[in-house]
């Protein structure tokens, strides 16, 4: 298999307002991702994105370009926090003999989440 | 964490892809494709029974814990406003050295009972410090070959 033809995508900025949005979607009421005393209590400078939110932006990508019906698996990662001000760019990388990876790094460069992404077609489906 | 859960199903119930939720998600993601995506992943496993419903049984320090990563199998998308059923199970947890691991496997079904969905949410577990002291001195006596107090 060839490298994903993803051509790299940034996700918007991360804000304060979309992480309350997305874990009040999925209810999660866990307050590391809402409440800056309690991240700060488990050790965070600040709130950190919730884990399917990170997933989501991969997810986004992957959709924006081939649809999501050609999306069939999709193994993430977290790497490191997304914190609130964040901006995520999510890239195509291989994986050793595995093509279909993605990475996901924010504005600094740093890696915040990798990914294995499973197509329709592909030899393992 | 509960080591003892392993393999119990935590959560069995119905649950419908509210159109409120879903509009929150796509707020949330603010892209063109943001329905779409959120279609994909409405219910967060670890969650969709309730806040407590996972973290509570498998005893998952919320200061100490984190997601270190999720896998999704998708066979189609949710429908708006469509009730599924779904089951979350603890499909691993173990003990690792200074920490514990636990993959909590979440599956759903339509009405017809066809699988929509398969995601597992993999949580690590910083033990307490105590605990972590036990560790390493247990680890030291097994690598230097005395008995493990």
């Amino acid at each position: 298999m060839s490298e994903l033809d993803l051509t790299p995508a940034t996700a918007p900025a991360m804000t304060r307002e979309a992480m309350r949005s997305f874990v009040d979607g999925v209810s999660d009421p866990n307050p590391v991702h809402t409440d800056p005393e309690f991240a700060a209590k488990a050790g965070l400078p600040d709130v950190v994105v919730q884990a399917s939110h990170t997933t989501a932006i991969a997810l986004n990508a992957l959709i924006a370009q081939f649809g999501a019906d050609a999306i069939l698996n999709l193994d993430i990662r977290l790497r490191g926090p997304v914190f609130p001000g964040d901006e995520v760019t999510v890239s195509p990388v291989s994986y050793g003999e595995l093509d279909r990876g993605v990475e996901l790094r924010n504005q600094r460069g740093d890696v915040v989440a990798t990914g294995i992404v499973v197509m329709r077609g592909d030899p393992d489906e | 964490m509960n080591l003892e859960t392993l393999g119990q199903v935590l959560v069995e119930t119905d649950v419908v892809v509210e159109p409120d939720s879903v509009a929150l998600l796509v707020d949330a993601l603010g892209t063109p494709d943001a329905e779409e995506v959120a279609l994909r992943l409405p219910f967060f496993g670890p969650t969709v029974g309730g806040g407590d419903s996972v973290v509570g049984p498998i005893d998952l320090s919320l200061e100490r814990g984190l997601a270190g990563g999720q896998s999704f199998e998708w066979h189609r998308s949710f429908r708006l406003g469509e009730q599924v059923s779904v089951v979350v199970s603890v499909e691993d947890i173990i003990d690792k050295g200074t920490l514990h691991l636990a993959t909590v496997l979440s599956e759903y079904r339509g009405a017809d009972g066809d699988l929509i969905q398969r995601q597992r949410t993999v949580f690590v577990e910083r033990k307490p410090p105590g605990e972590q002291a036990q560790t390493a001195a247990a680890d030291h006596g097994a690598e230097s070959g005395e008995p493990a107090s």
